[in-house]
């Protein structure tokens, strides 16, 4: 009976599916997350009478056929780049993305990873750097003696140094894009990094067509909608209900068979 | 030999595959644009042998001889996401598989690829109305797609024409999995569609009306095996008592 295995996958993939919005929930109030959803595809159709056969000798074809499918699988966790909601936060280092754009990192190993979380401080030697001490690219140093930082909307980093007049330009804040921003690899602490399937990095100035805009002392929140995560999840919730229903009934009709006397 | 068995395991054989079809609605109640089947039951005669009239001696077996398969909307899922694309009514995206031939599907969940073609989720890249792959300008944000299907930007103006379709003959359609359908009918182009950007279509499987046709199936199966174990009853009843009258 293929109904039990066909309920099992359903089953499986109902589990991830609720396992993605738990996920989501956790990271409701994870700076620059962005919800996921799973995605699912009917499995392969086992043909027991073939669609457009001959079924006489006049030459009549079977206008339906008999088509089975077996079951559920995922066909994958795909992201949402939609943008999240921004919070002002009075950090004069917080940098939001308004707009498309990742911020450039490097990791400890040399490695370059991407990140919207622009929740930035600063190093021992007065670097922008993350949460974790990454320098953000490209490397930029506040002096000791600055009084004051302004980053404007295309990412240049402006200080008051204390006694001149006249702010400073110490860089530009740079913003990478990718052909397929849902194709990068998540790995943790709001870094991704780039895949084939994203494509090349594409690094560009903030706030030109199809980057986005730095906003300063603002973060980007998450963009989960807690109303549709919940709603989702009671979703899920039912199918997989309904799945194990299938399973009993599956199994009653074959213990109804096995105690034919 | 009494065919009385016969009939009632043609019976279970055929409410067995429809609760296989039911376990497969349920399984993909969250595929995207999954649309949901039936089995359709006939009859299939044979004649006894014996001298009463035709009507009478002739014995209905149960045959599953075909798949309804219900092409009616599925449920629409705002998701927020600019690629994902639904399309309601009639008519199907035209889809170039990896082995060069063409496929049909209704999954409007799109990509772009890392060469800047439009895809699918499931990695197809998607054709416009010459039957072209769509080949996006690098660095293109802003993607609008409009009710019938015509791909622009602000920056560039218009990019291309999703091409949808549909067949001479629905019926012939076969799902090849990955939400695929593929048909040996030609496809015309559709006239009767609506496409809407943001929006996912979901199944169209009804739980209730699965849950239900389930029901009737267990309990009918329950049925057809009480039937065949009074038949034994009858028969080892008849041995017994046919043997005390001797």
């Amino acid at each position: 009976m293929k109904a039990l295995s066909i309920a099992a996958t359903g089953m499986i993939a109902q589990q991830l599916n609720v396992e993605v919005i738990s996920n989501n929930i956790a990271n409701m109030n994870t700076t620059g997350f962005k919800r996921q959803r799973a995605e699912f595809q009917d499995l392969l159709y086992q043909n027991i009478e073939r669609v457009g056969s001959t079924s006489s000798d006049a030459g009549t074809i079977n206008p339906a056929g008999i088509q089975v499918g077996v079951g559920v699988k995922t066909g994958g966790v795909y992201r949402i780049t939609e943008q999240g909601s921004v919070i002002g936060t009075e950090n004069p280092l917080d940098m939001a993305i308004n707009g498309a754009g990742y911020f450039r990192i490097t990791l400890p190993s040399g490695e370059d990873a991407y990140t919207r979380a622009g929740s930035f401080q600063l190093g021992p030697t007065g670097q922008i750097v993350t949460l974790e001490g990454y320098t953000v690219a490209p490397g930029l140093t506040i002096p000791q003696e600055a009084v004051d930082v302004s980053i404007n909307s295309q990412g240049e980093v402006l200080v008051k140094l204390s006694g001149q007049v006249d702010p400073t330009n110490l860089g530009r804040i740079e913003l990478t894009t990718f052909p397929n921003p849902a194709g990068l690899e998540a790995i943790g602490d709001n870094q991704f990094l780039e895949t084939p399937a994203s494509g090349a990095a594409n690094a560009g100035v903030p706030n030109t067509p199809g980057f986005g805009a730095i906003l300063q002392s603002f973060l980007e929140n998450s963009n989960v909608n807690s109303v549709s995560e919940v709603t989702s999840l009671i979703t899920a919730q039912r199918a997989y209900e309904m799945n194990s229903k299938v399973i009993s009934t599956a199994d009653e009709m074959m213990s109804v068979t096995s105690n034919l006397r | 030999m009494d065919t009385t068995l016969s009939v009632a395991l043609s019976h279970q054989v055929a409410r067995r595959r429809q609760m296989d079809i039911i376990a497969n609605n349920i399984a993909n109640m969250s595929t995207t644009a999954f649309k949901r089947e039936n089995v359709m039951f006939g009859q299939y005669l044979q004649d006894a042998e014996g001298d009463m009239p035709k009507a009478v001696r002739q014995i209905s077996y149960v045959q599953d001889y075909g798949i309804a398969r219900n092409m009616s909307d599925g449920n629409y899922e705002t998701t927020g996401n600019v690629m994902d694309i639904a399309l309601s009514g009639n008519g199907l995206f035209q889809v170039k598989r990896d082995n060069g031939e063409m496929a049909y599907t209704r999954n409007g969940h799109f990509a772009i690829s890392d060469n800047y073609t439009l895809i699918t989720s499931t990695g197809e890249e998607v054709m416009d109305v010459s039957e072209k792959s769509i080949q996006l300008p690098p660095g293109v944000s802003n993607i609008e797609i409009s009710s019938d299907g015509t791909i622009s930007s602000p920056d560039t103006g218009v990019i291309a024409k999703l091409n949808v379709v549909t067949f001479t003959d629905t019926s012939k359609m076969k799902k090849i999995g990955r939400n695929m359908f593929n048909a040996d009918v030609p496809v015309i182009p559709a006239t009767d569609y609506q496409i809407t950007q943001g929006v996912a279509e979901t199944s169209n499987v009804q739980p209730v009306v699965e849950v239900t046709r389930m029901i009737d199936v267990s309990r009918s199966y329950i049925q057809t095996s009480k039937i065949m174990e009074k038949l034994q009853d009858m028969r080892s009843k008849a041995i017994n008592q046919l043997a005390k009258v001797g």
